[in-house]
């Protein structure tokens, strides 16, 4: 049985749904994570990262660990004020240090530019870590971006993530997965034109099912554990599923978890609805769980 | 426990202290930062005495040997050394009904002392007294200061009720103390043991007269209103909307209580408290057979060697004093180890160690409140000594109760003004029945003492001290001949109040003992003396003032504000700690022949 509250969240949603203007979309976005009000105890630290503008969210006075959390938005809205949040309560509950890049967005920087974004980002972090280990958590297109990351640091044998966290990714960006169909009533949030139309605008020149775009069928062979949380309420419950095989079929450590009735990417909504503190607490306990290991 | 956390990574310097700054810039430079004003001001809160029945006596006209102001420990204290001593005929005067001070005053439910009772409470050994816990809870203090007042004789040497209203010199009378029942009693010595915690402090509100609820401050509980006890069961509060001002000590020990009664519990917190475990327990019979004599003052001594950063082989109270400050480079003064290390790097080992201990508190944070945002906001942001830090095991609990709401005052506007029918925070109003306030004590030295004293010259006190504090050893005044002042200003301190007050009590006996063996009636402070010293104290606490100026508002650093130099609560402190200004005092009076003091 769904909350209360809940209940209440998607009734709002599908009365107010995201406008269709990108540059609109950008600021109702920004307003609704900026209405989560950042608790007490964390701290923000203006930073850049990658040559982006970034924020260090922490709690512990004594951190250990990090964690790049790549924020969703369709790869063209979203950025520092959409996630403090999401990236706070991660910190809080890992004990870590969280950093939250702003990569270029499309349609002003089609691929690759986000995703070097997040490269640069990488690296940076990596030279700067010392013995803590990173995470990658993304949600959306920023998981999307977060496994093509992946996809490239495996291919060219560069130093992995401790373990990877992924909300409702949005992985392939082609329009064939049934679930675009069946899920269309049920979902609030993902339009499937304003899908087509972010896809475009981040493909640019290459072609959607290019696996540097969508990548749910990158080759995942040798990845750290990964962690996925879709709803059944999302037409982009398929992505989870395709994910997770091919992470299957590469023989990597998977955890699906599908929960019903659930929208798209509800653990964002964590403050408002106990379905979504429940769903990032257990992510949070799995990234604590491969930051302890050796 | 705190200490079976997991072992803790480094701590991250650089962002604690951003994290600290921010915390301290959010409440400084606010319209209500220092917006505390005491009674007097016109304030609507009634400091009478309600706890017990005034009884009308004689009036006195009468010469005595010593006449003591306060009835409290320091009171107590010092009227038995004098009496070991052979000083009388002495009067103790107080405004209060009985012995007692802040433990007469402060009858809130859940009120405790935080420091063991095996060595708050003074003279167990000669009264042949064991407190019932390793905690005592007030009616169990007031009972004892009562006990020392019949055990040491003292009640017929009491003026109760009474309020001293002048005290004055004159070369040819010595002093002469003129009290609000219309006494005047002649006195060759003068000790000032009236405390720095009588005069409830109050955030400076507009509609404090407006709001139609009840209104009072936790030093005068009102059980008419509330019902109950000090153990708790306020039925006059069910049913009712009550909120609590302020999360200092105070607050941190009656809210447990009251929000069990109360049918909702607002907390209004401007900064939250370092409460560390508490843990407390009944005496045990056994232990306290075996109690070898002498057992009280090696305790006390134990006790505060270890608190002051020193060594010894065991910790006798071994609790969350002596654990923290073991951790902790005290602030306190005392044992400063010089291994070799350099300032710089002793300052930023003592940072470091302060975080990590910080970090087991916010944690304790954590585990206990299950809300989120209740235990973010009570996650303390300074360091560990910025303010009185304290020991409760029912209070962070207290806010997984649906009916208690932690309400965040620190904001711009934070609370504004009561309204007829409660308060307002940031905009938003809150219906309230009652408002209580645990907002402390007025710590102005020079706005708390309620009477003129004026020395040698017709000269006050107060414009003696306008610069701030001027002593010599925090004893004596120059122009004030045969003023003994008690307390913390220009004294060592340690954490145990009634242990200073044993040491100053016994000085200044003994002092009094010694003149008069000498031959002489009459002690004063010289001015060269008195300049001396006050250089030796001021320069002494830079670092203190420094370490205090970082931290948030409150009243060891004047709300955050700029303070003159010397006249800020925590630079008119002795640097050395307790044992260095007892040795030192002790030099002076057994060697060195009183240098600095004129004898007559
Ligand atoms: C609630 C509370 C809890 C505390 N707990 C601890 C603790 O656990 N451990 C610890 O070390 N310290 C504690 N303290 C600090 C406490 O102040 C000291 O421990 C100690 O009891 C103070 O004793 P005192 O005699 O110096 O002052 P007080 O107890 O304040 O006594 C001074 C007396 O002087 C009277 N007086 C003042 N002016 C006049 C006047 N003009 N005329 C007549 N009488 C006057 C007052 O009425 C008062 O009764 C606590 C303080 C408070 C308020």
């Amino acid at each position: 049985m769904p909350s209360e509250a809940y209940r209440a969240l998607v009734e709002q949603l599908f009365a107010a749904p995201m406008p269709a203007d990108i540059v609109e979309m950008r600021e109702a976005y920004r307003a609704m994570g900026d209405a989560f009000p950042l608790l007490a105890d964390v701290g923000v630290t203006k930073a850049t990262l990658g040559g982006r503008p970034a924020e260090w969210l922490q709690v512990a006075a004594a951190p250990r660990h990090i964690v790049l959390l790549v924020h969703g938005g369709g790869y063209c809205i979203g950025g520092l004020d959409s996630h403090r949040h999401l990236g706070g309560e991660i910190a809080r509950q890992t004990g870590s240090r969280v950093a939250v890049i702003d990569y270029r967005l499309a349609p002003e920087h089609p691929y690759p530019a986000g995703l070097d974004d997040l490269k640069a980002a990488w690296a940076e972090l990596l030279a700067t870590a010392g013995d803590d280990k990173i995470a990658l958590v993304g949600d959306s297109a920023g998981a999307g971006l977060v496994m093509a990351l992946l996809a490239d640091l495996l291919r060219d044998e560069q130093p992995l993530p401790a373990s990877i966290y992924c909300m409702s990714p949005w992985a392939d960006l082609s329009d064939t997965a049934t679930s675009r169909t069946i899920k269309r009533e049920a979902d609030p949030l993902a339009s499937i034109d304003q899908l087509a139309k972010m896809a475009a605008h981040y493909a640019g020149d290459i072609a959607v099912s290019d696996p540097r775009i969508s990548s749910a069928f990158a080759d995942f062979r040798g990845s750290p554990p990964v962690f996925i949380q879709a709803g059944t309420a999302e037409v982009l419950m398929d992505d989870a599923l395709n994910l997770a095989k091919s992470l299957a079929d590469a023989d990597v450590d998977v955890d699906l978890e599908l929960r019903a009735g659930m929208i798209h990417v509800w653990p964002w909504f964590f403050p408002a609805i106990p379905e979504g503190a429940e769903a990032l607490a257990r992510a949070c306990a799995f990234l604590s769980r491969h930051f302890a290991d050796a | 426990m705190l200490d079976d956390l997991q072992a803790m990574p480094e701590p991250d310097l650089e962002w604690a202290r951003e994290k600290y700054k921010a915390e301290r810039d959010r409440r400084s430079g606010k319209s209500n930062r220092s917006a505390y004003r005491t009674p007097g001001s016109g304030i609507a809160i009634d400091l009478r005495d309600t706890y017990r029945p005034r009884i009308e006596r004689e009036v006195r006209n009468e010469q005595v040997d010593a006449v003591i102001i306060g009835a409290g420990f320091a009171g107590l204290i010092v009227a038995i050394e004098m009496k070991k001593c052979g000083i009388g005929p002495i009067r103790i005067i107080d405004t209060a009904g009985d012995f007692g001070g802040v433990w007469y005053w402060n009858r809130y439910p859940g009120a405790q002392c935080d420091v063991e009772s095996y060595i708050y409470l003074p003279f167990l050994e000669e009264t042949g007294y064991i407190p019932k816990e390793k905690y005592s809870h007030q009616p169990e203090i007031l009972e004892h200061a009562q006990r020392l007042g019949r055990h040491f004789d003292l009640y017929d040497d009491a003026l109760f009720h009474t309020g001293v209203t002048d005290v004055r010199w004159s070369d040819s009378d010595r002093w002469t103390v003129t009290t609000d029942r219309g006494d005047t009693i002649r006195s060759n010595f003068v000790v000032m043991a009236g405390g720095g915690q009588d005069q409830p402090r109050l955030p400076d509100l507009p509609g404090l007269d407006e709001f139609s609820g009840h209104v009072f401050h936790s030093c005068r509980w009102d059980y008419d209103y509330s019902g109950g006890s000090h153990a708790g069961d306020c039925a006059g509060l069910e049913g009712k909307r009550v909120a609590v001002v302020g999360t200092g000590a105070s607050a941190v020990q009656l809210v447990p209580y009251i929000a069990r009664s109360a049918d909702h519990l607002y907390v209004l917190q401007r900064t939250p408290v370092v409460v560390g475990e508490r843990l407390n327990k009944p005496t045990d019979p056994a232990w306290a057979a075996s109690l070898e004599p002498g057992w009280q003052d090696r305790r006390m001594l134990n006790y505060s060697t270890l608190v002051l950063g020193g060594q010894q082989d065991e910790d006798l109270v071994d609790d969350g004093w002596t654990h923290a400050t073991a951790e902790l480079a005290s602030v306190y003064g005392g044992d400063k180890s010089d291994s070799g290390v350099s300032a710089d790097e002793a300052a930023e080992a003592a940072e470091r160690a302060d975080l990590r201990y910080m970090e087991k508190i916010r944690a304790r944070v954590d585990r206990v409140v299950t809300k989120r945002e209740k235990a973010a906001l009570l996650k303390p942001w300074y360091r560990y000594f910025c303010k009185r830090p304290t020991f409760n095991d029912l209070y962070l609990p207290a806010f997984n109760r649906d009916n208690v709401e932690l309400l965040d005052v620190s904001g711009p506007a934070g609370l504004e003004r009561l309204t007829k029918a409660g308060f307002v925070v940031d905009g938003a109003e809150y219906p309230a029945d009652a408002i209580i306030f645990a907002s402390g004590f007025a710590s102005d030295l020079s706005e708390r003492k309620g009477y003129e004293l004026t020395g040698r010259g017709g000269i006050s006190l107060r414009d003696h001290w306008q610069e701030g504090a001027r002593s010599l050893h925090g004893v004596l005044v120059h122009n004030f001949p045969n003023l003994f002042l008690m307390g913390t200003v220009h004294v060592g301190l340690t954490i145990n109040y009634t242990e200073m007050m044993m040491r100053q009590g016994r000085h200044i006996a003994r002092t009094i003992e010694l003149l008069r063996a000498r031959g002489f009636d009459e002690i004063e402070a010289t001015a060269g003396a008195e300049d001396a010293y006050v250089e030796e104290i001021v320069a002494g606490r830079e670092a203190d003032v420094a370490f205090h100026a970082s931290c948030t508002p409150g009243y060891f650093n004047n709300e955050g504000m700029p303070v003159k130099r010397g006249k800020g609560l925590t630079d008119t402190v002795y640097a050395g700690g307790l044992f260095a200004w007892v040795a030192m005092v002790t030099d002076w009076r057994e060697t060195q022949d009183f240098a600095g003091a004129e004898l007559r």
